[in-house]
C-alpha cells in the first residue's frame, strides 16, 4: 500500500516537473500533412484561501494538530498551454504545488495536476487529482474541480480560481489568485 | 451539499459574464511565424489591421498579415453550456442511482459536478470542431486584396 503510494507520488511529481521542459509533443504528423500548434508557458506564482467546511474526519484532524478550517496556500503554477491552429479554445495542463497553513506554525504540502480547457476570453474549468499531505491518513487523494477566469493586463495573466477538492475525509473549497507572465508562442 | 451548490453557482455565473462578454476573437499569422491569439479587431485601416491584445492596441501591417481566422465564442460557449447541462444531468442520475443501489456512499451531487465538468469540456471540443471558423489564406495576396478580404470576414461574422 506503502509503495504503491510512494509510486502514485513520485509519477505526479515528475509530471509536474517535466511540464515546463516538454515540447515534443506538440507537433504531430498525420497522413502527410504536418498538424502545427502554437505551445505557451503561463507558469507563476500563486497565493489564495482554503476553507474545509462541516464536523468531517479532515476537520477532526486539523483541530487535533491545532489548525483552524480557513487555511493560506501558497505555491507555483507550473502550465502548459496548447493552442490548436486557429485558435479558439486552448488545451491546458497544469501542476500545483502548494504549502498551506503557514499562520499556524505548520505546512501542509499539497500537489494538484489539472486537465482542461481556456476559452478565448480567458474561461477556464478543468479537473484533476490532488495529493494532500497530513490529512487523516498521513495523506489522502482528493478529486480537484476547478472553475476560473484568466484576465489580462499588458501581457500579464492574471488567473482567479474557484477550487473544490472532494475525498470521503471531507471537501475543500479554495479561492486561488497569482500571476504569470505570457512568454512568447513558438 | 449547500457548498457544492455554491460552486455550481459560481461555474454557471462565470459562464453567463463570459456570454455577455467580448463575442469576436481574432488569430492572425504574420510573415514571419508570429502568432496572435485572441485579439480584439479595433480597426481596418488602408495599410493595417489594429487590434487589442489583452489590454494593449497592436497595429500590424496588413503586408504582414499571412493568414487570419474570426471565431465567434459565442457558438463555444453554447456548446460548453449543452455539454455541462446533459453532464450535470446524466452525473445526477448516475449519482442517486449509484447511492440507492448502496453501491456508492458519496453524495450525488459529487458525481454531478464532475459529469458537469467532463460534459462542459466535451462540449466546448465538439462545437469548436463542429463548426470551425475558417482559417483564410491572405498569402501572396497585395495590401489592398487582404484588406477587401478581412473587412467581408468581419462584416460576415457581424451579420
Amino acid at each position: 500500500m506503502k509503495t504503491k503510494f510512494t509510486f502514485t507520488l513520485l509519477a505526479l511529481l515528475a509530471v509536474v516537473l517535466v511540464l515546463p521542459s516538454t515540447k515534443t509533443f506538440a507537433q504531430t504528423k498525420e497522413y502527410g500533412l504536418e498538424t502545427s500548434f502554437a505551445e505557451r508557458d503561463l507558469g507563476g506564482p500563486r497565493f489564495g484561501i482554503t476553507y474545509v467546511p462541516g464536523n468531517t474526519a479532515l476537520v477532526d484532524k486539523l483541530k487535533e494538530k491545532g489548525i483552524g478550517t480557513t487555511i493560506s496556500q501558497f505555491g507555483w503554477h507550473f502550465e502548459y498551454q496548447i493552442i490548436p491552429e486557429g485558435g479558439g479554445p486552448s488545451f491546458i495542463i497544469q501542476g500545483v504545488p502548494m504549502v498551506g497553513g503557514v499562520e499556524y506554525g505548520t505546512l501542509i504540502p499539497a500537489v494538484t495536476l489539472a486537465m482542461g480547457i481556456r476559452l478565448p476570453d480567458g474561461l477556464e474549468f478543468g479537473m484533476g487529482p490532488n495529493i494532500l499531505f497530513g490529512g487523516p491518513k498521513g495523506a489522502s487523494t482528493s478529486l480537484v474541480v476547478a472553475i476560473g477566469q484568466s484576465f489580462n493586463y499588458g501581457g500579464v495573466s492574471i488567473p482567479l480560481n474557484f477550487v473544490l477538492a472532494t475525498n470521503p475525509d471531507g471537501n475543500r473549497f479554495s479561492v486561488v489568485f497569482g500571476y504569470a507572465i505570457a512568454k512568447g508562442i513558438k | 451539499m449547500k457548498k457544492r451548490q455554491w460552486f455550481m453557482g459560481i461555474l454557471v455565473g462565470l459562464v453567463v459574464s463570459s456570454m455577455s462578454a467580448q463575442n469576436q476573437y481574432l488569430w492572425l499569422k504574420l510573415a514571419d511565424d508570429r502568432v496572435v491569439i485572441n485579439a480584439a479587431f479595433q480597426e481596418l485601416t488602408e495599410e493595417t489591421i489594429v487590434v487589442k491584445s489583452g489590454m494593449k492596441k497592436v497595429e500590424f501591417s496588413l503586408s504582414e498579415v499571412d493568414r487570419i481566422r474570426v471565431i465567434r465564442q459565442s457558438e463555444i460557449l453554447e456548446g460548453a453550456l449543452y455539454g455541462s447541462a446533459i453532464g450535470f444531468g446524466a452525473g445526477t442520475a448516475i449519482g442517486f442511482i449509484a447511492q440507492s443501489n448502496g453501491t456508492d456512499k458519496q453524495n450525488p451531487m459529487s458525481s454531478a459536478l464532475i459529469f458537469t465538468v467532463v460534459g462542459g469540456v466535451v462540449g466546448t471540443v465538439k462545437s469548436a470542431f463542429e463548426k470551425p471558423d475558417p482559417i483564410i489564406d491572405l498569402h501572396g495576396k497585395n495590401v489592398a486584396q487582404k484588406r477587401r478580404i478581412i473587412e467581408s470576414l468581419l462584416l460576415q461574422k457581424q451579420e
